[in-house]
């Protein structure tokens, strides 16, 4: 009787689960999915290198080089919510999988630090420099402690 | 007779993660049971050393992969109060609701691994079925289904709108309705009661002595829950600790079993209460001194020690969870039993080996 019920129950009602290649499932808006890279709008602030977990991201504003180790990254999205120009988005496509370690790199504008000239170098008359530039010489060709070689 | 020694785990049908015994057994009946842990030791209490206690939080999440939240919610917890920042009213109760769906979600899944244990597939089926209900909420609210990532120093992330909110309390009606057939195949069942009832009993005082938590110390008949401390938005919600008397496998699968339906009342209150305002609050400067945390995890009891001097990275963050301390009465549950039930009464503490380890 209880078994009856059952089987008649099970023919009756739909599929428990989703008939997948042909069924897809839609993803939330907020899924934490595939980057998308707007490169062009990076402006080499190296907010998302420092804020990153993992410390997947290497910048260097000099050459212009922006790095990402794919298999490293933890999918946490710090980099794409401290970003200020938003060149890192998340979107909600499912990321496939990775077989070995590869590294995503970008080649952007670079901008070098501009170099301030400092406070005793200001001050400094050529005088100055030169006798500074005399007492290092003499420095480095007075006779050092000995040195036991092996 | 002469002793054997039969070696259980750290590969078995019934872990998903490698604890070993070695079982000193007589015939059938088990006489002793030796532990050895270290499988699967991870280092992550060394890299807080060498990370900014903002990205740590991160790390943290990832010592424990099914109850993550209640990590990084005791973590923020000990760096929030080193730094006397107070935490909105929106994002304790944002932190409420994510920890308890959690619980949910935790218990589920142990709950579909214990039928699993003593060979009842369909009902694992079923359970883990329901689960997945409570892991597509975590979804669409965080962005994935486990490692949620919405806690930071100071708040939460991430926002939940009012509308999913109402989306939330019609799936958790869905959920009841479908544990509570579950409930009754779970704790009523001949054969389930077979292989449960009176296995692995720890007595109240046993339970006591040997520092139990959690629904294993619930199980043997102590009121005692860390949520009733109060912390987060925990002293507004209205809830009484789930207590069993009778120490066994079956009491403690009971304490779980109606520990869900707990959750599921504890985040309707916080959804009814949830207050407006801001997600959380601007850090500044570094932490200095040092702290300890305690929250109630799924399994039990989980303990922060951290300790920072001024600088981005903390000196020491010492992490003990709720497994560690059931290790001595999983050991004081197994002599006398026979080899049979030994599978069924090591499930029955939840083993989290990977939290245990670190």
């Amino acid at each position: 009787m209880l078994m009856g019920r059952t089987i008649i129950k099970n023919l009756l009602h739909k599929y428990a689960t989703r008939l997948h290649p042909y069924e897809q499932r839609i993803l939330p808006d907020k899924f934490r999915g595939r980057f998308r890279f707007i490169i062009d709008k990076c402006i080499m602030c190296r907010n998302c290198a420092v804020k990153c977990p993992t410390k997947c991201i290497t910048i260097d504003p000099e050459t212009g080089l922006w790095e990402r180790e794919v298999m490293a990254c933890v999918y946490c999205g710090v980099c794409a919510d401290v970003c200020p120009t938003g060149c890192i988005i998340m979107t909600n496509v499912y990321r496939p999988p990775i077989t070995e370690p590869t590294k995503l790199t970008f080649m952007c504008t670079p901008r070098p630090k501009k170099k301030k000239p400092t406070e005793e170098a200001q001050t400094m008359n050529k005088k100055d420099v030169e006798t500074a530039i005399k007492q290092q010489q003499a420095e480095r060709t007075a006779p050092s402690l000995p040195v036991s070689e092996e | 007779m002469a002793k054997t020694l039969i070696p259980f785990g750290p590969q078995h049908p019934v872990l998903p993660e490698p604890l070993h015994l070695k079982l000193v057994m007589e015939d059938e009946i088990v006489v002793e049971a030796i532990p050895a842990l270290g499988y699967i030791h991870r280092g992550l209490e060394g890299l807080a050393t060498r990370r900014d206690f903002n990205q740590m939080v991160y790390v943290v999440e990832r010592v424990c992969g099914i109850c993550s939240c209640i990590h990084a919610m005791c973590y923020c917890q000990a760096i929030e109060g080193l730094m006397g920042l107070k935490v909105p009213p929106r994002a304790q109760y944002l932190r409420v609701i994510w920890s308890e769906l959690h619980r949910m979600h935790s218990h589920l899944l142990w709950l579909g691994l214990f039928a699993d244990g003593f060979g009842f597939e369909s009902l694992f089926m079923a359970l883990w079925r329901v689960r997945e209900r409570i892991m597509d909420i975590n979804e669409a609210t965080a962005g994935n289904r486990v490692i949620i990532s919405t806690n930071i120093v100071g708040g939460v992330r991430t926002d939940i709108n009012t509308g999913y909110l109402q989306e939330i309390l019609r799936t958790l009606k869905t959920v009841e309705a479908e544990l509570k057939p579950l409930y009754d195949t779970m704790m009523n069942d001949y054969t389930v009661k077979l292989r449960t009832v009176g296995k692995g009993v720890l007595t109240k005082e046993q339970a006591w002595q040997l520092g139990a938590g959690g629904p294993t110390l619930r199980g043997s008949g102590w009121a005692h829950d860390m949520r009733t401390l109060g912390y987060e938005a925990f002293h507004e919600l209205d809830f009484e600790p789930v207590v069993e008397t009778d120490g066994d496998a079956y009491a403690r699968t009971k304490v779980r079993f109606r520990e869900v339906f707990q959750s599921i009342d504890l985040v309707r209150q916080a959804i009814a209460k949830l207050p407006d305002g801001i997600l959380a609050v601007p850090v500044k400067g570094n932490p200095t001194g040092e702290i300890t945390t305690r929250v109630e995890q799924p399994r039990g009891e989980l303990f922060y020690y951290v300790y920072c001097n001024g600088t981005p990275n903390p000196e020491r963050v010492r992490i003990r969870t709720p497994t560690f301390a059931n290790i001595p009465p999983l050991l004081a549950m197994l002599p006398g039993v026979e080899l049979a039930d030994v599978p069924v009464i090591v499930l029955s503490i939840d083993p989290c080996i990977s939290c245990t380890e670190r």
